[in-house]
């Protein structure tokens, strides 16, 4: 589960909408070497059912990175991205996922949503350019945590 | 010489009725009394106390008793009169003169010196010199002049004095002179007063002594005032006829007349031609005298050049009238803040602009317009006022009105503090005027212009995610043909197939929604009912496939035109919701029916489908939103141009959703007066 230096991360969760998006980054993630296990959400309710579920699981991670990432999209119907990111601000504690770290994945460039998604301090970074290879997923999401 | 006579019988010959003498004794008192009366009111020039006397004695009087009555009546006459023997230093002068220069007659000698200590010293002069004259000339050259005399009380007045050598010596000098002094202050006064102002180039004085004759007097002033020369128009009554504005001729005699018949005062104003030929306006007045039987015998007057005020008058008139018409025309309201009496002075605009009577009392305006203007503007506005009217900055300020059918109007209000009246304070004057429109305009421009750039940045993000996706999709298939993973590579391309198509789609979907604010070349015309069906039939159908039952009702006629392009967007875009969210779980169907209820049209789309989630559907009919996460498909533009399409119909639409299903409802008014 662990590898000193190239540290992985224990989990991610991929919160988007479009299933080819999530496919696209499924791989990516994989291929990158950088996650032991993938979960995906279609918006942002399923991503808290899937939290609530995933929060039970102990797992320690190599210092510096969080347990879980999530990986999130803005504008998704149903529970969009920043409506999620209210939610799991209230509900993180109580769900003991303090240590859960959210970075944007968006092809939203609109100020008002990076703007929004920064007011909280567990979102990390904010990317709206997909990365092309797995490599640069990696060494984005490294610099980003 | 100088006797008190008592007042007594004085009192017994000035009315003889009290008790009437009998006989001789009354014939010889009226003949002294006719004597007394040819004297006049005057002494008569040369004629003496003493002569007087003598003439008296002659008609049968008894000296002693008419000594007494003789002084009586020269000491007592408003006269007074002097009586001097220069050889005996000796002058007497009646109590009268010394009680016109307000002096003690009981305190003066009688002799000269008295009088020429007070006499003023350039008159003595001419006195001194005219006695002269008087004695050379034998009594010819009268001794009559006007000379000044120090009152008591400090003044000169003005006295008339007359006299005549009675008795001379042998040498031809003075042995007795006799004369009178008279009190001509007030004359005096009074030609001054008229000299000042016949000359005072103001007012014109015109005196027409006798109404019988075409002769008057002109003054000096009333030449001035028309530019005219006494030599080219004498002072008459045809003259002034003559100068007289024809337009004002009639007018300004029938005044006359009325005057002098039943005393109508005359004060009018009428045009005159002056020197140089031109008219000018005149202020005329003036007053007749009338005789014991009531008819005129003078009339006096005056004028007074009223041109340039008159002029002022009708071009402030003129400048008035355009004003009021200009502001009728704008709707815009002048009012005016009095700050003696706190009252608001309203014009007609401002009644109009606020629908409040003119039979207001303007004590009670403040209360009417505060009872218009909305409670929530009310404070600020209040302030602003009283801000502006303290000496602040002026007012330009903007508050809305809440009418008692709930709508509400923007009124501008523009004032500042007006008036240079010294000592005392300036009031606040503005304007108003009905600014909803623009306002309104304004607010909706801005709408839509937030409306524009958010739809623009949506637009562009969700065409660009489809991009990205097929730029990864792409690359990934180039990687697994290389490698050889060629299941993985067609995978890859169904999913960039799949992408390409929503892409389309969403294209497609915005020029509709661009095209919906277009009235373009959608025609109305009748027979929208098989325009529909073929929607139905050709494009809905093979969209429901086998997995919606789908059903569509037309009742009515559909003789009216209506644009058929809309209605078949909106019905195709409720009922293709109605099938891509339907819920998997229960047999899906999707009801539709058009009827024409012969005023109006209306469109209803039943399903019973996954629904909006409540708390969504207020966003409902906004660009990009979709609700159901997880099925792919769809725009989040359907409703978004549904809405639009029903805007420019001008019709109305109703939501009702649940879990259960969504009904949509949509009412179409036909063209008033088109019905079918």
């Amino acid at each position: 589960m662990s590898a000193a230096g190239e540290g992985r991360i224990p989990a991610v969760l991929i919160v988007d909408d479009d299933d080819d998006d999530r496919f696209i980054l499924q791989r990516l993630l994989r291929r990158s070497g950088l996650v032991d296990e993938i979960h995906q959400a279609v918006d942002g309710s399923a991503a808290l059912e899937q939290l609530a579920s995933l929060a039970r699981q102990e797992v320690t991670p190599p210092e510096g990175l969080p347990p879980l990432l999530v990986l999130l999209d803005i504008n998704m119907p149903g529970m969009g991205g920043l409506v999620f990111l209210t939610r799991f601000a209230d509900l993180r504690e109580s769900l003991g996922l303090e240590a859960v770290s959210v970075v944007m994945l968006t092809s939203s460039s609109w100020p008002r949503d990076r703007e929004a998604s920064a007011r909280f301090d567990f979102v990390r970074g904010y990317v709206h350019k997909m990365p092309e290879t797995p490599d640069e997923l990696r060494r984005v999401l490294l610099e980003l945590l | 010489m100088h006797l008190d006579g008592p007042v007594g019988k004085l009192g017994s010959v000035t009315t003889p009725s009290d008790s009437p003498p009998a006989g001789d004794d009354h014939q010889r008192r009226i003949a002294m009394l006719d004597a007394l009366g040819q004297a006049g009111p005057e002494l008569p020039e040369g004629l003496s106390p003493d002569e007087l006397l003598e003439r008296l004695t002659e008609l049968g009087g008894e000296r002693d008793q008419l000594t007494d009555f003789v002084q009586l009546v020269l000491d007592t006459l408003t006269d007074g009169y002097w009586d001097w023997w220069p050889g005996e230093e000796f002058e007497y002068m009646s109590p009268r003169f010394w009680e016109i220069l307000g002096q003690d007659p009981t305190t003066k000698r009688h002799h000269p010196s008295e009088w020429q200590d007070l006499i003023h010293p350039e008159d003595l002069q001419v006195a001194m010199a005219n006695i002269q004259r008087h004695v050379e000339t034998r009594g010819e050259h009268p001794y009559d002049q006007e000379v000044r005399y120090l009152h008591a009380e400090g003044h000169w007045v003005t006295v008339r004095c007359r006299g005549q050598v009675v008795e001379w010596e042998p040498d031809g000098g003075i042995r007795r002179m006799v004369g009178s002094h008279t009190d001509i202050t007030l004359e005096k006064h009074d030609q001054e007063r008229a000299h000042i102002l016949y000359e005072s180039g103001v007012v014109g004085v015109w005196d027409w002594f006798d109404v019988e004759q075409d002769e008057e007097y002109w003054s000096p002033s009333f030449y001035e005032l028309l530019g005219h020369d006494p030599l080219s128009l004498p002072a008459s009554l045809a003259s002034f006829q003559e100068i007289l504005h024809p337009d004002d001729r009639e007018r300004t005699f029938a005044m006359v007349k009325a005057h002098f018949e039943e005393r109508a005062p005359f004060l009018t104003e009428y045009r005159l031609r002056c020197g140089d030929g031109s008219y000018r306006w005149f202020l005329g007045s003036g007053q007749a005298t009338f005789d014991a039987e009531g008819k005129p015998r003078r009339m006096v007057g005056s004028i007074l050049d009223v041109h340039e005020r008159r002029l002022s008058e009708e071009r402030l008139r003129d400048l008035a009238l355009r004003h009021r018409l200009t502001l009728a025309a704008s709707g815009v309201g002048v009012w005016a803040w009095r700050h003696e009496s706190g009252e608001l002075d309203w014009d007609e605009g401002m009644h109009a602009l606020f629908g409040i009577s003119p039979e207001t009392p303007p004590g009670k305006l403040m209360e009417a317009w505060r009872a218009l203007v909305h409670p929530e503007d009310l404070g600020r506005i209040e302030s602003e006022l009283e801000a502006a009217r303290a000496g602040g900055p002026g007012l330009d300020t903007t508050f809305r009105l809440l009418e008692p059918t709930g709508t509400q109007r923007y009124i501008r209000a523009i004032a500042s503090l007006q008036g240079d009246v010294p000592g005392e304070p300036p009031h606040l004057v503005g304007v108003n005027w009905d600014v909803t429109e623009q306002t309104l305009t304004a607010r909706r421009l801005e709408r839509s212009n937030e409306e524009l750039s958010e739809f623009a940045y949506r637009t562009a993000h969700d065409l660009r995610g489809p991009a990205q996706t097929i730029r990864s999709l792409a690359r990934m298939a180039e990687e697994d043909i290389a490698d050889g993973e060629l299941a993985d590579a067609v995978e890859g391309l169904r999913r960039i197939r799949r992408q390409t198509v929503e892409m389309e789609e969403l294209v497609d979907g915005i020029l509709e929604l661009s095209r919906s604010d277009l009235a373009e070349a959608d025609q109305a015309a009748a027979g929208v009912d098989s325009a529909l069906r073929e929607t139905f039939e050709s494009t809905l159908m093979p969209l429901a496939g086998d997995e919606v039952e789908l059903e569509l009702q037309l009742e009515g006629e559909f003789q009216t035109p209506l644009p058929h392009r809309r209605l078949q967007q909106i019905l195709a875009n409720l009922v293709s919701n109605g099938i891509r969210y339907r819920d998997p779980a229960r047999e899906s169907h999707v009801r539709a029916s058009i009827h024409d209820r012969g005023d109006h049209l209306c469109l209803e789309v039943i399903d019973n489908g996954l629904g909006i989630p409540e708390e969504e559907q207020e966003r409902a009919f906004d660009v990009f939103t979709r609700f159901h996460a997880g099925l792919g498909t769809g725009t989040g533009l359907g409703l978004a141009i549904v809405k639009r399409h029903v805007e420019r119909l001008g019709g109305s639409l109703k939501l009702a959703s649940s879990g259960e299903g969504t009904r949509m409802t949509i009412t179409v008014p036909y063209p008033s007066g088109e019905g079918t």
